[in-house]
């Protein structure tokens, strides 16, 4: 009985989603809502105005930079948390890493690490020119040391350094979160709102160093994601020696 | 390209599913990892490339690090 109610009432809530479907513009047709001035306005002008050749990173790093920001500072929040919550357990050893003992996986990683580490500095560095950006590249070079961890874990006896490695993260990241906000602020107060013409010149577009302060934000939040995503996933490692948990 | 974006979606639903009924854990975080990556050939297809390389790092590589270590951490190490 109960499961036939359950039934009954997830295919009506599927049916009444569908029904909001059938709503929807055609996908891609010319006269949607999504296809209006603000859309052309982006296309248009990113390039001029920003420096930018991928209009993504010029539209998330110069128009909405600081939504960018607090998505950063989300991210810094949650491995700070997870820290409090954690740290406070994990005086004890570290649990045995049998689990990542694999010899297939031990050869395999060294050809893979550089592989990852490349192309995730390529991503952050050109992230004004092609796809990719801050966040992605970030998270590539975040997993590239979650393998390095695991490499140096398994395979050296003396690891003590490695373990101590996350430590200072947390102060890095918040420099790198105060140097982003700063950078950012700089254009109100340097902007041309004051009769002050004060303009970071964008360069030839195209260059690498072009397109003003999309670079150094692009790596500023590569360092944030890289770091903070690294240090939450080696708080996962090992064993719980929490009485709380317990 | 559209039989291979149907053919994509219905994998996404198949995937969706088994994740969701299948009685191992592991399982069905690799049923999710593959989720995420079909999920990123989407993404491909629909021409958002930034949009593709953060779903499957993020989706296939950073949560099922996450899941496989927090399962290993709750259960001990998975069969």
């Amino acid at each position: 009985m109960k499961k036939i109610i359950t039934l009954i009432i997830t295919i009506s809530i599927t049916l009444t989603l569908f029904l909001g479907l059938c709503d929807m513009p055609e996908f891609g047709a010319m006269d949607n809502p999504t296809n209006n001035e603000l859309y052309r306005g982006y296309v248009e002008n990113t390039s001029i105005e920003t420096g930018a050749v991928n209009v993504v990173t010029g539209v998330i790093l110069d128009y909405r930079a600081f939504d960018t920001l607090i998505e950063a500072s989300v991210i810094f929040i949650t491995c700070v948390v997870l820290m409090m919550v954690f740290m406070e357990g994990n005086k004890g050893p570290k649990g045995d890493r049998t689990f990542f003992d694999n010899t297939v996986l031990k050869e395999m990683i060294v050809f893979i690490i550089p592989a990852t580490q490349i192309f995730g500095i390529y991503l952050i560095i050109n992230g004004h020119l092609s796809p990719g950006g801050g966040f992605s590249g970030g998270a590539i070079i975040a997993v590239s040391l979650v393998l390095t961890s695991i490499y140096v874990k398994n395979t050296r006896a003396n690891n003590q350094g490695f373990n101590q490695l996350t430590k200072g993260f947390d102060k890095i990241i918040a420099f790198a979160l105060m140097i982003y906000a700063g950078l950012k602020g700089m254009t109100f107060v340097l902007g041309n709102s004051h009769g002050i013409d004060f303009h970071i010149p964008l360069g030839q577009l195209g260059n690498i160093i072009s397109g003003g302060l999309l670079l150094p934000l692009n790596i500023l939040v590569g360092v944030i994601v890289a770091l903070s995503l690294f240090t939450i996933i080696d708080l996962f490692e090992g064993e719980v020696v929490n009485e709380h948990i317990r | 390209m559209e039989i291979y974006s149907i053919a994509i979606v219905v994998l996404l639903i198949v995937g969706a599913i088994i994740a969701t009924t299948t009685r191992s854990i592991l399982g069905a975080i690799i049923m999710f990892t593959v989720y995420s990556l079909m999920m990123a050939i989407l993404w491909g297809l629909l021409l958002a490339p930034d949009l593709a390389i953060t779903e499957a790092t993020v989706g296939a590589g950073v949560t099922t690090l996450l899941f496989v270590l927090t399962l290993r951490r709750i259960k001990g190490e998975p069969k």
